[in-house]
């Protein structure tokens, strides 16, 4: 997935690069953003019945204290 | 509720990922437009650029327990929502002040949608027995 990822970053890398002086960073970004924004909207709700629903189990509950207690560098 | 077959979830997220790559990254190359925009020196916009860790970290904090208490669907959404609409400001912007704070809200929603896909990544890992993620 990590590479998917990758290869999603350096396509779009190759095309902005391309892009530079033919056309303005607001048209660029604006209609990439339109359209991934739409994929990913019709991918997310696609993808609904699989995806992680929220805890029911009261008794797993995390408080906020401890996101401070718990943080730790490794 | 209809299901899907792991097949269809599996290409569903690669396309999740594939499309995160693609939008988070493509300003880069732009970078030097942006710092024009900005008006300021190489060192001012090194500096500011960094600023997104800031919000980064605070997801990395919190984004856990949010996708416990509320579920990836609605996480999903609100990162990928936060992610191009912070896009467009950071890339139309004049004021430094104003790329700062879009900066952190940028970094929070890029580990916000990061936690909650391999979330959904290693639910389907142990659901379906496939190797998809790196632990």
């Amino acid at each position: 997935m990590s590479g998917l990822w990758s290869a999603g970053a350096l396509i779009t890398a190759f095309i902005s690069g391309f892009l530079v002086d033919r056309v303005s960073l607001e048209t660029h970004v604006g209609v990439l953003v339109l359209v991934i924004f739409l994929i990913q909207s019709v991918v997310i709700s696609s993808l609904t019945p699989e995806l992680l629903k929220a805890n029911q189990e009261i008794d797993i509950d995390y408080k906020l204290k401890e996101l401070f207690v718990g943080f730790s560098f490794d | 509720m209809s299901t899907i077959t792991s097949t269809k979830e599996l290409t569903y997220l690669r396309i999740l990922f594939f499309t995160f790559g693609l939008g988070i990254m493509s300003w880069v190359p732009r970078f030097p437009e942006v710092k024009d925009a900005l008006k300021l020196t190489n060192g001012g916009f090194g500096s500011l650029i960094s600023t997104g860790s800031l919000g980064s970290l605070i997801s990395l904090l919190t984004v856990g327990h949010i996708v416990h208490r509320i579920g990836v669907k609605r996480v999903l959404y609100a990162a990928s929502f936060f992610l191009m609409a912070t896009l467009i400001i950071l890339t139309s912007v004049e004021s430094s002040l104003i790329f700062f704070f879009a900066n952190i809200a940028f970094g929070a929603a890029i580990s916000a949608f990061h936690i909650a896909i391999n979330a959904q990544g290693f639910n389907y890992q142990d659901r379906t027995g496939n190797s998809l993620l790196r632990r």
